[in-house]
C-alpha cells in the first residue's frame, strides 16, 4: 500500500503547474501506472501459485505481490536453496510457507508485515541460546570438526572460488587460488556441497574423513548460457530465433588480425572468403547473397550498439564472445540494416576482484601455400620456340629449334641456310630467330638469370602482442587493453601495422543508476608499397643497373616496366586513425522498467599521401618530374539510442518488452590535392605539393541521416511456449523522397517440446522447435543515388581548362530499401546429459524490391537508372552438431560439425518479357540480362558459357576451319550446328561459382593433462571457376615477354585440355573460358598447446601460462591449378605461429 | 529520487518521438551539382555544352576510334594485330555484340550521349529569363549543331535510328526508329537556325559559323542525292 500512496502524493504535487507539456507527460505517466495498477490490485492472506522448478527467490516475489508482505532473507541462504515445485490454489500463507521452506531446512517467523526466513539450525540455536545459556553453546561448539581439501577440475587443475558449503546449513567457505579450502563443521552427518558456475555441483558425504578432495565435472549443457540478442540478452533456452554463439576463448591460438578470420567456414550459414593480404580479414556473407547491387555484408553490433566502423579495428584479443543472428526475427530489431544478418560482438569485462593482467604474444611466418609461376629460363626458351612456331610458322622444318637440338634430317648447315644472312654464332642466330632482344641476349651470353618470382614472394614475419588489465571492484568494472600487430604479407612490400586499444568502464553510481563507457581506438599504418606482378618479365632481364639503381625496364622493353619501382621508390603514407566510443547510462525505474540511454560516436580520420618520383613510371614516364597526391578524409558519425525495457513474470506468464528510439547522422569531408612536374627537385615529396606546376583539387563531401523506432515483445508461457513479436520503422536520407521510411515487422514462435508432460524420451535433455517470419531491410545504397548527379567533366579547349558538367545519372524519387522476407524453421536438441547437441535450421528468404541498375536502351543516352525492380530468393539448410565424444581424466575430445547449403535464385529482374521458341515450343518468359550474366530462374552465380569438348588437333584442321579456327583452338559444342559460335545459340549452363555444399569440422582434444590440440577441416564443394589465364589474352606481345608456366598445346604435345599459345578466343561471341572445379578440402587451422602445470606457476604467482604452435592453411586438397581455389587470382598464405597466453 | 528519473525517462522518450519528422531525412548534396542549381544562368548552360564539345574528340583521339575503325571496313586498310584477335573475317567476327575492340558498336552509345546532354540544354533553354536574346540563341544554335553532328554519324553508320528530341525525366523502354530521311530533314532545319546564330569568330574547341556552313550543305546534299537513287 505504501508504494501506491507515495505515487499519488507525487502526482498531486505535479498538477500545481499549468504547462501543457507537463499535463501531457503526466497523462502518459498515468496511463502507464494504470496498466501496472492491475497487478497490485488486492492483498490477501492466501497464495495461489503453480510453480514448476521455480527458484525460491521467484516464489518469494510472488508471495510479496499476492500478500503484500515483505520477505526478508539472506542471499547466501537463498543461493543454496533448491528449486520449488508446488501447486497452491488459495492456500493459506502459513501453510504455503511451511510447504516450501521445511524441505529446505528453512523456517520463518512473521513480524508485522515482514516474513523473516532463516535456516532451521540457526533458529533452533537461537532459541536454545535463549533458553539454556552459554554452556550449551560451548557444548555445541565442541562437536565441530575441521575438514580440509582441494577442489580441482577433471584435468587436475585447481579451481578457485568454489563455494564449499555444509549441506542444510549456512556454513560455507570459498576455495583459494590453489583450490584448497578449510572449514569447521559440526554435526553427525556432514555432507559437503561443492558448486561453481560452469561445473556440475558435487555432493560428498564426509563420514569420518578429515580431508575431502573433489574433482568437478564441467557442465556441458549451455542452456542457461546467456546469449546477446538485439538490444538485450536472453537465455539460450528462451531463444525463438536462429542464433549461433562463438566463444572467443576457442580462437586464442589463431593468429587472427581481424575478427572475420574466425568465420572462415566455422559457422553454419556464414560464408567467408579469407583475405590474402597482410591485414588478413575476409569477406562475410550470411545465408547467401541477397542483393545484386547493394552491399551484402552483415551488420556489426558492438557491445549493444550498431557499429559502422571497420571490423579490423576490433582487436580479436578483446572479444569475449560473438553471437550471430541469422534468421529474420532475430535480426528484425535492426530493421533496414539487417537483411544480411547481424553479428553481435561482445568485448571482455572485468571478472575477478583481484586485478588481472592477461598477456598474449605471437610471432609467425607466412609464405605462399601454392606456387603459380612464370617460366624459368629453360622453360622460357622452349616457350619462345613453341610460340614462334604457332605465331609465325615457317615452312622450314626446325627453323626455331636450338642448333644443338635439331630435328632428325636437318643438319646444322641446312639450319643455318634457312636465313639469308645468318649470324656467325649459332646460338646468337637462334636467339634472334626466337626474338630475344639485345639486352636478353647479353644476359644469356653471360649466363645471368633473374628469378623474378622468388624476388616477389617472400616469407612474411608476423608479430602480435596484446596485454589487458581487468578487474571488478565493488562498484566499478574495468577492462583496459592495448595491442600491437605488425604483419608482413607474402608478397614483397606487403605490410600492415596496427595499434589497437580499448577501455571498458562501468560504474554502479547508485542503486538505480549504472554509467559506463566502451571505447576503442585503432591506428593503422598501411604505408608499405607492394611489388606488382612479374609474370611478363623475361628471366634474362636485369633487376638493377651498374650503379645499383633499379632498371626501369628490366629487359629494355618499354611495355614491361620493373614492378618493384614503386615498392622501392614511391613515398606512400597511409594512416587510418579511428575512434569509436559509446557513453551510456542505465536507469533502473520502478515497476521493473529499465531505461538505457546511449550515445555513440565514431571518428574516422584517413590520410592517403603519395608521391611518385621521376624514378617511377607514374612520376617519370606518365608524367614529368614527379607526381604527388594527398587525400584527407574526415568522417564523424553519431548515434543516439533510447531503450526502454520492462521485464516481468506473472506466475506462468513472462513478459519482456523493449522499445527503442534512435537517431543518427554521418558526415564525411574528403579533400584531394594533386600536383605534378615538381621543381627544383622532388625531394620534399608529398610534404611539398605546392612545388609542382599543375595543381588540381577535388572535394567530395557527403552526409546522411537516419532515424528508427522499434518495439519488441517476448512472451513465454511456463517457459514452454515462447513468442516474439517485433516491429521496426527505419528512415534513411538516401531513400527517394517518396519513401523515406520503411517498416519491418517480425514474429517468432518456439515450443520447448521436452518440457511437455507427454514427452517421455529420456535420452533427450531438451528439444525446442522454432519457427519465425520477418521482413528485414537493406539500405546499403549510395547516399545520393535517388538524386540526379551532374558530374564534372573538365575539358581543355586548346588554351585553358574549362569546367564542364554532364548529366549522366537519372533521378529516382521512388528509390527505397530492399526488403528481404524470410521464413525459418528449426530445432535445437540437447541429449545424452548434454554431451550431444544439434541445431538444424531450414530457411527461405526472398528479397523484394531488389535494387538494380535497370539497363536502359542506349538511345536514351543514360546507361541505367537505379530502381527497385527485381526479386531474388535464397533457400537453404544449416546444421550444427556438437558432441563431447570423450571425457575422462586423461583425455577429452569434443567435436563440432557444421554444414551449410544455400540455393540462390533470381526470381525476376525488371520484367522484360520475351517469346522464345525452343524445340518447337513457344514460351514466354523474362529476358535475361546477358551483359551481367543474370538469368531469371537461375542463381546469381550461374555459369553460362560454351561447353568446351576438347581441342582441335592437327587432323581436325578442316573441321576447325569451318569456324575460322585452327588446330590447337577450343573445340566447343555448337548446339544448333550452324557453323558459328553464337552466344545465344551455343552457350549452356555449366555450373555454379559459389560452393554448393560447405562443411566445417573442428576437433578439440586435451591429453596428457597439460596438452591440448585442435584441428579444423573445411570443405567447400561443388563449384567451378573460370581459368582465364588459358586464353592467353596477352599473346599478341608474347614475343616480347614471358608468360605463366601453364600447359599449352603444340603439334607434338597434343593436349586435349589446354589450347595453343595464341588462341583466338574472340571468335567465340561473348567470350569463352576454361572452367576448373573449385572444390577444396583444407586443414585450415591446426594447433597444439602446452599448459604449464599450476604448481610450477604458483611459485612465480602466475595464474596461467600456455605455449602453443599453430598453423593456418596447412594443407589443401584440390584440383584447381591456379593460386588457390578460395582466393582465385591472388596467392594464399600459409601461416605458422608460435605464441603464448598468460595471465597474472 | 526514483520518480525524478522516471519522469526524465518519459520526457526524453516523448521528445524523441516528436522529433522524428521527415525533415530530418532530407538528403543534402554537398559536392556536386543538380540541374536545379546549375541551369540558372548562361554559364550553367555553357558547362553542359563543354561536355558536348569534348565528345567531338571521340572520333579522333585514343586507340582504335572512329577514324581508324571506319577504315578497316573499306579498301583503305585491314586490321593489323598479329594474333587473330583483329577482325579480318567480317562474316564471323563482326556480330551485333562484338566488334573486336574497334569503335563501331560503341558509336551507337557514344552518339546518343552527347545527344542526351544537348537535349537537356534544348529542353530547358527557356527555363530562365535571358538578359540577352542572342545569348540564348547562341547556346541553342550550338546545341542544334552538336545534335546534328551526331545524328549524321548515326544514320550513316546504322541507317534508320530512333530520333530523340527531348530530355528524359523517366525511364522509357519502347522506342521506334525514324527513317533517316526524316532525320536529315529535321537536321537541315535546325542547322539553318544554327548557322545564323553560331558565333562568327572561331575560338579553339568551340563550333563556329564556318563549321555550320560546312555541315549544313552536307546534310542537304545527302538528302537530295540519296533520294534520287
Amino acid at each position: 500500500m505504501k508504494k501506491y500512496e507515495l505515487l499519488a502524493r507525487a502526482f498531486r504535487k505535479r498538477t500545481v503547474s499549468n504547462q501543457l507539456s507537463r499535463v501531457l507527460k503526466t497523462t502518459t505517466f498515468l496511463l502507464l501506472i494504470g496498466c501496472l495498477h492491475l497487478s497490485a490490485a488486492s492483498w490477501s492472506q492466501t497464495v495461489t501459485l503453480r510453480a514448476n522448478r521455480q527458484s525460491l527467490k521467484q516464489v518469494f516475489e510472488t508471495i510479496e505481490k499476492q500478500t503484500g508482505y515483505w520477505v526478508v532473507y539472506s542471499d547466501q541462504l537463498i543461493n543454496r536453496s533448491k528449486p520449488i515445485t508446488i501447486r497452491a490454489n488459495g492456500m493459506a500463507l502459513n501453510r504455503f510457507l511451511d510447504q516450501i521452506l521445511e524441505p529446505q531446512a528453512l523456517t520463518y517467523t512473521i513480524e508485522g508485515k515482514n516474513i523473516l526466513v532463516m535456516s532451521s539450525n540457526e533458529r533452533t540455536l537461537a532459541l536454545k541460546n535463549m533458553l539454556t545459556g552459554v554452556a550449551d553453546i560451548k557444548n555445541v561448539r565442541l562437536q565441530q570438526r575441521v575438514i580440509r581439501g582441494k577442489v580441482t577440475d577433471e584435468g587436475g587443475n585447481p579451481l578457485q572460488s568454489v563455494t564449499v558449503t555444509q549441506k542444510n546449513t549456512k556454513n560455507g567457505v570459498l576455495t583459494d587460488r590453489e583450490g584448497n579450502y578449510e572449514m569447521s563443521a559440526h554435526g553427525d552427518d556432514i555432507v559437503l556441497v561443492f558448486t561453481i558456475i560452469g561445473y556440475v555441483s558435487n555432493e560428498q558425504v564426509v563420514g569420518g574423513r578429515s580431508t575431502v578432495d573433489v574433482a568437478l565435472a564441467e557442465s556441458v549443457s549451455d542452456l542457461d548460457e546467456v546469449v546477446v540478442v538485439g538490444y538485450g540478452t536472453q537465455r539460450k533456452r528462451d531463444l525463438t530465433g536462429a542464433i549461433t554463439r562463438i566463444d572467443g576463448a576457442k580462437f586464442e591460438t589463431q593468429s587472427a588480425t581481424s575478427v572475420s578470420e574466425y568465420f572462415s567456414g566455422t559457422v553454419a550459414g556464414i560464408s567467408s572468403t579469407q583475405g590474402t593480404g597482410a591485414g588478413g580479414g575476409g569477406s562475410l556473407e550470411i545465408r547467401g547473397r541477397n542483393s545484386l547491387k547493394a552491399g551484402s555484408s552483415p551488420l556489426i553490433v558492438l557491445d549493444g550498439v550498431i557499429y559502422n566502423g571497420s571490423l579490423q579495428d576490433i582487436n580479436p584479443f578483446d572479444i569475449a564472445n560473438i553471437d550471430v543472428l541469422q534468421d529474420a526475427s532475430a535480426a528484425a530489431v535492426y530493421g533496414a540494416r539487417a537483411a544480411s544478418g547481424v553479428i553481435i560482438v561482445t568485448t571482455k569485462r572485468g571478472k575477478s576482484e583481484v586485478p588481472t593482467i592477461t598477456l598474449s604474444a605471437m610471432t609467425g611466418l607466412a609464405s605462399v601455400s601454392h606456387d603459380y609461376k612464370p617460366f624459368d629460363a629453360q622453360g622460357f626458351l622452349q616457350f619462345r620456340e613453341d610460340l614462334m612456331n604457332q605465331m609465325a610458322p615457317s615452312d622450314n622444318l626446325g627453323f626455331y629449334a636450338r642448333p644443338d637440338q635439331l630435328p632428325d634430317g636437318v643438319s646444322l648447315a641446312d639450319w643455318r641456310a634457312y636465313s639469308n644472312n645468318p649470324n656467325a654464332d649459332d646460338m646468337l642466330e637462334w636467339a634472334n630467330r626466337i626474338r630475344l632482344n639485345d639486352a636478353e641476349i647479353e644476359s644469356y651470353q653471360q649466363g645471368r638469370v633473374t628469378d623474378w618470382y622468388d624476388m616477389r614472394m617472400q616469407q612474411g614475419l608476423r608479430q602480435n602482442y596484446d596485454v589487458a588489465l581487468a578487474g571488478k571492484g565493488a562498484r566499478v568494472n574495468y577492462y583496459l587493453s592495448t595491442g600491437y600487430t605488425d604483419n608482413e604479407g607474402i608478397v614483397y612490400g606487403q605490410r600492415l601495422k596496427t595499434w589497437r586499444t580499448r577501455l571498458n568502464l562501468e560504474g554502479q553510481v547508485a542503486n538505480f543508476l549504472k554509467v559506463g563507457l566502451n571505447s576503442q581506438f585503432a591506428s593503422q599504418d598501411g604505408s608499405s608499397v607492394a611489388a606488382g606482378g612479374i609474370t611478363a618479365l623475361s628471366p634474362y632481364g636485369r633487376f638493377k643497373d651498374e650503379s645499383g639503381a633499379l632498371l626501369q625496364y628490366p629487359h629494355e622493353d618499354p611495355l614491361f616496366p620493373n614492378p618493384f619501382l614503386d615498392a622501392y621508390y614511391k613515398d606512400q603514407y597511409v594512416r587510418n586513425n579511428r575512434l569509436f566510443a559509446t557513453l551510456y547510462a542505465e536507469f533502473k525505474l520502478p515497476f521493473g522498467f529499465k531505461y538505457r540511454f546511449s550515445f555513440q560516436n565514431r571518428l574516422d580520420i584517413t590520410k592517403d599521401y603519395n608521391f611518385w618520383p621521376t624514378t617511377t613510371i607514374q612520376g617519370g614516364r606518365d608524367r614529368q618530374n614527379g607526381y604527388g597526391s594527398r587525400v584527407d578524409g574526415h568522417g564523424y558519425e553519431w548515434m543516439i539510442d533510447n531503450i526502454v525495457s520492462w521485464n516481468k513474470t506473472f506466475g506462468q506468464h513472462g513478459f519482456d518488452f523493449t522499445f527503442l528510439a534512435n537517431a543518427e547522422k554521418l558526415q564525411i569531408q574528403r579533400s584531394r590535392q594533386e600536383n605534378e612536374n615538381f621543381g627544383p627537385n622532388g625531394s620534399l615529396t608529398w610534404h611539398g605539393l605546392q612545388y609542382g606546376i599543375n595543381p588540381s583539387i577535388l572535394n567530395d563531401d557527403m552526409l546522411h541521416t537516419g532515424d528508427a523506432l522499434m518495439f519488441r515483445l517476448n512472451y513465454n508461457f511456463d517457459e514452454r511456449y515462447l513468442l516474439t513479436l517485433s516491429w521496426r520503422r527505419d528512415g534513411f536520407s538516401a531513400f527517394g523522397q517518396n519513401h523515406p521510411r520503411g517498416v519491418f515487422p517480425s514474429t517468432a514462435f518456439a515450443w520447448r517440446l521436452s518440457e511437455e508432460r507427454f514427452f517421455h524420451a529420456s535420452w533427450v535433455d531438451d528439444l525446442k522447435l522454432r519457427f519465425s517470419w520477418g521482413i528485414n531491410g537493406n539500405r546499403d545504397i549510395p547516399t545520393y543515388s535517388a538524386l540526379s548527379n551532374l558530374s564534372p567533366n573538365p575539358y581543355f579547349d586548346g588554351t585553358s581548362v574549362v569546367v564542364g558538367l554532364t548529366n549522366s545519372s537519372m533521378a529516382n524519387p521512388n528509390l527505397k530499401w530492399e526488403g528481404t522476407e524470410a521464413y525459418n524453421i528449426g530445432f535445437d536438441l540437447t541429449t545424452l546429459d548434454g554431451r550431444l547437441s544439434a541445431t538444424v535450421d531450414a530457411y527461405r528468404g526472398t528479397t523484394l524490391d531488389l535494387l538494380l541498375d535497370r539497363k536502359l536502351p542506349r538511345v536514351m543516352g543514360y546507361e541505367f537508372v537505379t530502381a527497385n525492380l527485381g526479386k531474388l530468393s535464397n533457400r537453404g539448410i544449416n546444421a550444427t552438431i556438437n558432441g563431447q565424444l570423450l571425457k575422462n581424466e586423461r583425455i577429452t575430445w569434443s567435436s563440432d560439425l557444421v554444414f551449410s547449403l544455400n540455393r540462390n535464385r533470381i526470381d525476376r529482374l525488371w520484367g522484360d518479357m520475351v517469346e522464345e521458341t525452343v524445340d518447337g515450343k513457344t514460351t514466354y518468359h523474362e529476358a535475361p540480362d546477358y551483359a551481367n550474366g543474370w538469368f531469371p530462374g537461375e542463381a546469381i552465380d550461374r555459369v553460362w558459357d560454351y561447353r568446351i569438348l576438347g581441342i582441335w588437333q592437327e587432323e581436325d584442321a578442316e573441321d576447325a576451319a569451318v569456324y575460322g579456327l585452327r588446330p590447337g583452338e577450343y573445340r566447343a559444342a555448337d548446339v544448333n550446328d550452324d557453323g558459328a559460335y553464337g552466344q545465344f545459340d551455343d552457350k549452356q549452363f555449366l555450373g555454379w561459382k559459389e560452393p554448393r555444399y560447405t562443411f566445417g569440422w573442428r576437433n578439440d582434444i586435451t591429453f596428457l593433462k597439460q596438452f591440448d590440440a585442435s584441428i579444423f577441416l573445411r570443405a567447400d564443394l561443388g563449384h567451378i571457376g573460370a581459368r582465364g589465364d588459358f586464353n592467353h589474352p596477352n599473346s599478341n606481345t608474347y614475343d616480347r615477354s614471358n608468360a605463366l608456366d601453364i600447359p599449352y598445346w603444340t603439334s607434338e604435345n597434343r593436349s586435349n585440355s589446354y589450347p595453343r599459345l595464341n588462341v583466338n578466343y574472340r571468335l567465340f561471341e561473348g567470350g569463352i573460358n576454361i572452367y576448373e572445379p573449385r572444390s577444396f578440402l583444407r586443414i585450415q587451422d591446426a594447433s597444439v598447446g602446452y599448459r604449464v602445470p599450476a604448481d610450477l606457476l604458483n611459485r612465480v604467482s602466475v595464474d596461467r601460462l600456455r605455449f602453443f604452435v599453430s598453423a593456418r592453411n596447412l594443407l589443401t586438397v584440390t584440383s584447381w591449378t591456379g593460386w588457390d581455389p578460395e582466393s582465385g587470382s591472388s596467392p594464399m598464405p600459409r601461416i605458422f605461429t608460435l605464441g603464448l597466453n598468460a595471465s597474472f | 529520487m526514483k520518480f525524478n528519473t522516471s519522469y526524465i525517462a518519459i520526457l526524453l522518450a516523448s521528445v524523441m518521438l516528436s522529433s522524428c519528422t521527415t525533415d530530418w531525412l532530407k538528403p543534402e548534396p554537398l559536392s556536386f551539382y543538380a540541374p536545379e542549381n546549375l541551369l540558372v544562368n548562361k554559364n550553367g548552360y555553357e558547362s553542359l555544352l563543354v561536355t558536348a564539345r569534348k565528345n567531338l574528340r571521340n572520333s579522333f583521339y585514343s586507340e582504335l576510334r572512329t577514324v581508324v575503325s571506319e577504315g578497316i571496313f573499306t579498301e583503305l586498310g585491314v586490321a593489323g594485330p598479329l594474333n587473330d584477335n583483329g577482325i579480318r573475317n567480317m562474316n564471323l567476327q563482326l556480330t551485333p555484340s562484338s566488334d573486336g575492340n574497334y569503335y563501331v558498336l560503341d558509336n551507337f552509345q557514344w552518339g546518343y550521349r552527347p545527344i542526351r546532354v544537348v537535349n537537356a540544354v534544348i529542353s530547358r533553354i527557356d527555363n530562365i529569363t535571358w538578359e540577352n536574346e542572342s545569348d540564348r540563341n547562341a547556346i541553342l544554335a550550338e546545341a542544334y549543331f552538336h545534335r546534328a553532328y551526331w545524328y549524321y554519324l548515326l544514320i550513316h553508320q546504322f541507317g534508320d535510328v530512333p530520333y530523340i528530341g527531348q530530355e528524359f525525366l523517366d525511364a522509357k523502354l519502347d522506342f521506334y526508329t525514324h527513317s533517316r530521311w526524316s532525320i536529315l530533314d529535321r537536321m537541315q532545319q535546325e542547322l539553318e537556325f544554327a548557322v545564323q546564330w553560331l558565333p562568327v569568330t572561331t575560338t579553339p574547341g568551340h563550333p563556329a559559323r564556318p563549321l555550320g556552313n560546312i555541315c549544313w550543305p552536307k546534310s542537304i546534299s545527302r538528302t537530295d542525292n540519296m533520294k534520287r537513287r
